[in-house]
């Protein structure tokens, strides 16, 4: 006898019991009340659907912020931000697991290259690959125009700095396999918002823009629009060169969205602020170098190793420049002519002295950050002096906002070891000529 | 009071499934204002259960008729003053269940009375077939209150659990336990009583 057989016996034995006269029942008297008794009272408790929606409610939440903790921020949140210029600007996104998030065209130029890659592979050193390939299918990189920035934006800075010498090789193979024998810029940078927002208005890369700022803080001839505009094998030329201006006159950009990525824009991205903890990371900064060709045959030995290299001298006419001090985690900027790495970096406006080139070390052991990130009143001025030297093509007054543009630019050359006393007084006497 | 017999069963259909026994609140309304067709529809659908439901605690047929006619009359009485909580069947049970344990209360007779009225064919002499009256008198004998209330309300009033743990009460883990508890218990109980008689 199993259950359902129990239950169906029960089942007939009690319906076999005899029930109620019906017709007596209802003509039965009763007693209509005026309240409940301890027999018909009932029993008020709290609804229960309300807890159960709230038990409902509170599951989900639960639910959302594991998947939020277990997934989205492993694998959707962006950690690393690396672009490419050549001339076309290409930005890629990845996360905490170097996988790619989005890829980005900056300018008009890069919006065939990205959409050669295939969106489904994930793996960045695939992805470098590809945007490389395409970028020397279309002719932006050969034998002749060889160079290609590349620019790493990590809190953290070993990791930045491991991203770029992977990413080094992997440009460097994948020109190879083209037969192209490429010279890789390399800088790390750190977030700064006005910067973005001054990069994205020129349809640039904050690297190239970075770059930009270097020459245009030793060389005020040319134009922040026009430096926009070239690619990096002509400003590479104008910091090897000096005064020289490049054949290539500035193409009108049209401030084109070119937006055309694998995910949602980056702009929360960019506009996430440094934490201070960041400053003491930031030693590395995009900064142009502006080594001379023979400087850098010079120089070339002493780039064998790469890691330990001071930023060389801008000014050509300064050979004591490159008695430089020669410093752990700083990175070169050596171009060689056989295609091989270069590295540059950018110091800060954090410059306390400017007076002889053994600062220098101190400078590089000291907390460095983006010239115009680690004050950001002073970034803010700065900017407006920028924005003044864009405008009317000179130089801001002679101010304290401007003082802070000097030390940083002396910060600079600091790294670089230049004499920076010259180097800040050449700025204020320039100045003061515009005025 | 007289209490006539009456062997038809309005719940079932003549192919003897049972009924689902779904109850609107708006009879209570109804019967509130003396609406004696809706007193009735109340009645064809719940007086089995009662029934079963009084039995269960009680374990004696002739308690258990009377305390479905009180319940009956008390629902008539205190209609008016019912207030809709989506668990109709949950306020008829509240009343049968208070009118049980003061029926208890009032039993002249002892427990062993109980116990031997169990062990008295006559008592269920009603039921025809013999296997069903020995299972219906073990289950009263063996079984406790609550596993007697959850399987004699699941197998008469066609139930589902969580409608039984909503009206009666108890959390639906506890009587899910107790029924397949039940059934285990009285499947032993009568194997071992067939394999001993």
């Amino acid at each position: 006898m199993n259950n359902k057989n129990i239950v169906k016996a029960l089942t007939r034995a009690v319906n076999q019991a005899p029930s109620l006269d019906y017709d007596a029942l209802i003509h039965m008297p009763y007693v209509k009340m005026s309240e409940h008794d301890f027999v018909t009272k009932q029993e008020e408790k709290p609804p229960i659907r309300l807890t159960k929606g709230y038990s409902i409610a509170f599951s989900f939440a639960v639910l959302l912020i594991a998947f939020f903790l277990g997934w989205f921020v492993p694998y959707r949140v962006p950690d690393s931000t690396i672009t490419l210029d050549v001339n076309p600007s290409i930005e890629i996104i990845t996360n905490r697991h170097d996988q790619v998030i989005s890829v980005k065209a900056l300018n008009l130029d890069g919006i065939p290259i990205i959409k050669e890659r295939d969106s489904e592979k994930k793996d960045l050193k695939t992805t470098v690959s590809t945007l490389v390939s395409s970028i020397i299918r279309y002719g932006y990189l050969s034998t002749d125009k060889n160079v290609i920035l590349v620019s790493v934006e990590n809190r953290s800075r070993e990791k930045a700095d491991t991203l770029l010498s992977s990413l080094n090789q992997t440009i460097q193979d994948s020109a190879l396999s083209h037969n192209v024998a490429v010279q890789v810029l390399r800088q790390t940078i750190s977030k700064d918002k006005k910067e973005a927002k001054l990069a994205q208005s020129l349809n640039i890369s904050v690297g190239k823009l970075k770059l930009i700022q270097e020459i245009l803080s030793h060389n005020s001839s040319l134009s922040i629009e026009a430096l926009a505009s070239m690619s990096m094998e002509e400003l590479l030329a104008i910091t090897e060169g000096g005064n020289i201006v490049p054949s290539k006159t500035p193409q009108n950009i049209e401030d084109t969205s070119a937006d055309i990525s694998d995910q949602d824009s980056i702009s929360d991205h960019e506009d996430n602020d440094r934490d201070d903890s960041d400053e003491e990371k930031d030693e590395d900064n995009a900064s142009e170098s502006e080594d001379q060709t023979d400087e850098n045959e010079a120089s070339e030995s002493r780039y064998d190793d790469k890691d330990n290299h001071d930023i060389e001298s801008r000014d050509p006419e300064d050979d004591s420049d490159y008695s430089k001090d020669q410093k752990d985690g700083e990175h070169n900027k050596t171009p060689k002519n056989d295609g091989s790495e270069r590295k540059e970096d950018s110091n800060t406006n954090n410059h306390k002295d400017n007076e002889d080139d053994t600062s220098s070390e101190d400078n590089e052991d000291a907390d460095h950050s983006t010239s115009y990130e680690n004050d950001d009143e002073s970034s803010e001025e700065d900017w407006d002096q920028s924005s003044d030297y864009m405008d009317d093509q000179s130089y801001p007054d002679s101010s304290d906002n401007e003082t802070k543009e000097v030390e940083a630019s002396s910060d600079l050359n600091d790294n670089y070891d230049i004499d920076t006393s010259d180097e800040s007084n050449t700025w204020n006497n320039y100045s003061q000529e515009d005025d | 009071m007289l209490i006539f017999c009456n062997l038809e069963d309005p719940q079932y259909n003549y192919s003897g499934r049972r009924k689902k026994l779904v109850i609107d609140e708006a009879l209570f309304i109804r019967i509130a204002e003396n609406d004696i067709p809706a007193f009735e529809e109340l009645y064809q659908l719940t007086e089995r259960s009662i029934y079963a439901f009084a039995l269960s605690i009680l374990r004696n047929n002739e308690d258990a008729l009377d305390v479905v006619q009180d319940t009956y009359l008390k629902i008539r009485g205190a209609a008016h003053l019912y207030k809709p909580m989506g668990k109709p069947m949950a306020w008829i049970f509240t009343i049968a269940r208070n009118l049980s344990m003061s029926k208890l209360r009032q039993r002249s007779h002892t427990e062993a009375s109980i116990e031997e009225d169990l062990e008295d064919n006559l008592s269920f002499s009603y039921i025809t077939d013999h296997e069903d009256r020995l299972v219906l008198q073990s289950a009263l004998k063996i079984l406790s209150e609550e596993e007697r209330k959850i399987i004699l309300l699941h197998a008469i009033s066609g139930f589902t659990h969580i409608e039984i743990a909503r009206d009666i009460s108890m959390p639906l883990s506890t009587v899910l336990s107790k029924y397949h508890r039940g059934l285990k218990k009285l499947r032993k109980y009568l194997v071992e009583s067939e394999v001993l008689k």
